[in-house]
């Protein structure tokens, strides 16, 4: 079983809410599925919409098709029309005047029952998930448990409300639609999914983050990264999270320094526009070794760009950003199950090895929601890496030289140890020098750290067949589009498989190696112009890839987009 | 063999590193003297030099941290506020001191001032102000006065722009403690600095000092002796004056004193406060 629902309307109608209790009735009936949000950089009005993917198989991208569209404006119904599947439907409120009404459009009373029926416009959604449940003939039984559940907390009368009006409405489109939809899930069962944790990645993140015992947070407000600070702020004064919305990303991440400098494990969050803003610290943090971690969720540049949409070209901006040379971890997780295990591993290896460690997502990684099985927290590991002994100690040197690199790190305050640190060139007691010899060592202070970050970073996955002809190079959160088309293809009887990177930075290069060794043709696909995951690769390895897969209109890349671009360039 | 002769220490070496002298700074600057203004309250407080950590941005006065024998942070270009916040608000506990020039703090570092007065978060802010940058060799800054000489605004125009007045800036950002002294005023300053380390809440202290390499040269001021003198005939002390009428004019009268204490809730505080509120405390 497969079906897509699209949702649209201008900004402020309540699509979320719509898409919310659709969600969730799948959910609870125990399918996979998968929600990705389009929305314009506005507030009110515009066109939005959000696509919701359900499945009986576990589903991590989004599709060009739709098979049930609900409509909240006319543009909601122009704009996904063409998309629709032979045998959709398009569902709209009776209120919208259409003059080219077809078989497969449904005027419905979604306004009218829910303030007749339920007596508040607001179970308007409600109606809407009525009306999409009796086109597809979906047991109202599983939707009445899944409102239920939703609305529990409310209490009995909203939860009958909202019972009643879809009801109403269930029952009014099957005697009232003439069309026909080709999905009739009457006889549906409870499908195989048991995972009911519904979450976007920035959400994950923020679990992450604070199983990972986050005790400092510092934003100032940026598409899309922003519901990662939120989330963190409203847990932030039971879990004494410090969470301070700053003046500026300049304030965000020095203030952020300061924190992990007394001992807080210290996050930003922010955009390319805030992390260019943020550059001169970074470097900052990098001289003075003090942990940070960033999230930087891309945004198609430069500039403002798009600010709600997608792409990934943040990479070699991030990889090389500020004066100066040292090492930085960076992780790109593809999925929300990946994002809460790349925030708990971002905090352990930025206290390791004293380093910035930042995050790569983007819109796509950032908004969609996946249910995903109850994540359990009682395996994350902290590792806060080397700690000065505790007890006075007049010797104590912040930035001792150790054959890794790493010195024992002590906090402001620590009984009996000064702690003295220098934006500048520095001697291991901290204080500032301009000695050659000592810069000389300071410098490869920062570099023997390398070998080590080298071992403890995650290698590169391949997806399908160890060995093929075809192997599709991708990293962060095209895994999904990508990773679907692989499967599409390679069931077809193609000779392709895909290798995948998380931990991107630096670049992990001995499966790279075998890749290009064992296939014919090695593509990239990355939603930005100048492949610059495939550029990083050819630094590395000297090694190019044989074909580019682009996309940079900010828009989702899908595994049917994908396929249709490798059959253009005669690949498959 | 000559005979050894005893050698005085001075009274503040407990706090200063004797190590890191010579001081960096040229002769006739002031910022030599407001270390000690800063050592002296330290010492008059009692406070737990462990428990303290000294903040400094870039430039002359921000290589002051270094000198102290405590946590001494040495941040980037006009970043010395923020950090502190990160600091103090990550462990309350900790005294924060920030010392920096008016070039650090209240140009590229403007922004952090102003919002750090508004926040109210404890801690103490001393800007020493000589009116340009002197680090880089002596261009105007955001406390250059109109038509001043500087390696940026040369003769025979002048400086087009005019100046921030720190104390009206700070005290209508929201700072809960705001005095302003010029360097002579070694013994005043030092007390109002003992009080600013003292408030609970967001402090600010202007120490107006000279800068005889840079801006006293080009503004034929004099040497550091003749900058002195001239600030201590032009100082004029007026506590308890409302903020906004805090005037400083370099060449005829320089309004010192106490021109804001008062109470507002402090950051920490607060936030503590919400913290035992969530855990039902």
């Amino acid at each position: 079983m497969e079906i897509t629902f699209n949702i649209g309307g201008a900004a402020g109608q309540g699509i979320d809410t719509i898409g919310d209790l659709l969600n969730q009735v799948f959910v609870q009936a125990g399918f996979y599925t998968f929600t990705i949000k389009d929305f314009e950089s506005r507030i009110r009005g515009g066109y939005n919409f959000i696509q919701i993917r359900v499945s009986d198989k576990p589903i991590h991208a989004s599709v060009d098709h739709v098979d049930v569209i609900i409509a909240l404006s006319k543009d909601a119904v122009i704009g996904q029309r063409d998309r629709l599947t032979q045998g959709g439907v398009i569902i709209f409120d009776e209120g919208i005047e259409f003059d080219d009404l077809e078989a497969c459009h449904f005027s419905a009373p979604l306004e009218k029952t829910a303030r007749e029926v339920g007596g508040n416009i607001r179970m308007m959604n409600a109606a809407a998930l009525g009306a999409v449940l009796a086109v597809i003939s979906f047991p109202f039984s599983l939707a009445e448990k899944a409102l239920t559940g939703i609305f529990g907390r409310k209490g009995e009368k909203i939860v009958a409300g909202n019972v009643n009006v879809a009801k109403a409405l269930y029952d009014l489109t099957k005697s009232d639609f003439k069309g026909t939809c080709s999905y009739n899930l009457e006889t549906l069962d409870q499908g195989p999914c048991k995972a009911k944790l519904l979450l976007t990645g920035n959400k994950a993140l923020a679990l992450g983050a604070i199983a990972a015992n986050l005790k400092w947070i510092s934003s100032y407000p940026m598409s899309p990264s922003t519901s990662l600070f939120e989330n963190i702020v409203a847990y932030s004064h039971q879990l004494k999270i410090g969470a301070l919305q700053t003046e500026d990303e300049i304030a965000s991440i020095t203030m952020a320094i300061g924190a992990s400098y007394a001992g807080a494990r210290s996050m930003v969050t922010t955009s390319g526009g805030g992390f260019s803003l943020m550059v001169e610290a970074l470097g900052f943090a990098a001289m003075v070794e003090v942990p940070i971690v960033i999230y930087n969720a891309q945004r198609p540049g430069p500039s403002t760009g798009l600010p709600t949409r997608i792409e990934q070209s943040d990479l070699l901006f991030m990889g090389f950003a500020s004066q100066g040379e040292f090492p930085r971890i960076m992780l790109a997780p593809k999925d929300p199950i990946e994002g809460f295990d790349v925030a708990t591993r971002a905090f352990n290896l930025a206290d390791k090895f004293q380093i910035p460690v930042m995050i790569l997502g983007d819109q796509y990684f950032a908004d969609s929601v996946m249910n995903i099985p109850r994540i359990d927290a009682s395996g994350v590991k902290r590792d806060q890496g080397k700690l000065a002994k505790s007890g006075p100690d007049s010797d104590y040197k912040r930035y001792l030289l150790t054959k890794d690199g790493i010195s024992p790190r002590a906090f402001p305050g620590d009984k009996g140890k000064t702690i003295v640190s220098s934006g500048n060139v520095h001697r291991e007691d901290g204080h500032i020098t301009e000695d050659s010899e000592m810069r000389t060592l300071m410098v490869q202070k920062f570099m023997n750290k390398i070998p080590a970050i080298m071992t403890e970073l995650n290698p590169p996955q391949v997806y399908g067949e160890e060995k093929s002809e075809i192997t599709l190079l991708t990293w962060g959160s095209t895994w999904g589009a990508a990773n679907e088309a692989v499967e599409v293809l390679a069931s077809g009887g193609v000779s392709i498989n895909q290798l995948h990177f998380c931990d991107v930075f630096p670049l992990r290069t001995a499966k790279l190696r075998e890749v290009f060794s064992q296939s014919k043709q090695v593509i990239s696909v990355e939603q930005n112009i100048t492949s610059q995951f495939a550029s990083l690769v050819r630094m590395q390895i000297g090694l190019g890839v044989t074909q580019h897969i682009n996309k940079y209109d900010g828009r989702p890349m899908t595994p049917g987009w994908i396929i249709s671009e490798l059959e253009e360039g005669g690949i498959v | 063999m000559t005979e050894s002769t005893p050698v005085l220490r001075h009274p503040m070496s407990k706090y200063i590193r004797e190590d890191r002298q010579p001081f960096i700074y040229c002769s006739g600057c002031s910022i030599g003297i407001v270390t000690g203004m800063l050592a002296r309250a330290i010492d008059n407080l009692g406070i737990d030099i462990n428990k303290t950590v000294i903040v400094s941005g870039i430039g002359c006065t921000g290589r002051t941290s270094g000198y102290f024998k405590t946590g001494t942070y040495h941040t980037t270009h006009g970043r010395a506020i923020a950090f502190a916040e990160g600091v103090k608000i990550a462990n309350p506990e900790l005294e924060v001191i920030v010392v920096s020039g008016d070039g650090d703090i209240s140009a590229i570092g403007g922004n952090h001032l102003i919002h750090a007065c508004r926040r109210n978060i404890d801690m103490t802010v001393i800007c020493i102000n000589n009116m340009n940058y002197g680090m880089t060799g002596g261009q105007f800054g955001p406390t250059t006065e109109h038509e001043r000489y500087s390696q940026t605004s040369p003769r025979p125009y002048g400086n087009l722009e005019h100046p921030f007045n720190l104390v009206k800036l700070a005290a209508s950002s929201g700072a809960t403690f705001v005095a302003r002294w010029t360097a002579v005023q070694a013994r005043r300053a030092t007390k109002s600095i003992e009080k600013a380390i003292e408030k609970e809440g967001f402090s600010f202290v202007e120490i107006i000092g000279a800068c005889p390499t840079a801006y006293g040269r080009m503004n034929r001021l004099g040497d550091g002796v003749t900058m002195h003198k001239h600030l201590l005939e032009v100082a004029e002390i007026q506590n308890g004056l409302p903020p906004h009428e805090a005037e400083l004019d370099y060449a005829t009268k320089i309004i010192c004193g106490e021109f804001v204490n008062i109470e507002k809730p402090e950051y920490t505080a607060v936030l503590a406060e919400m913290q035992r509120k969530a855990k039902g405390e």
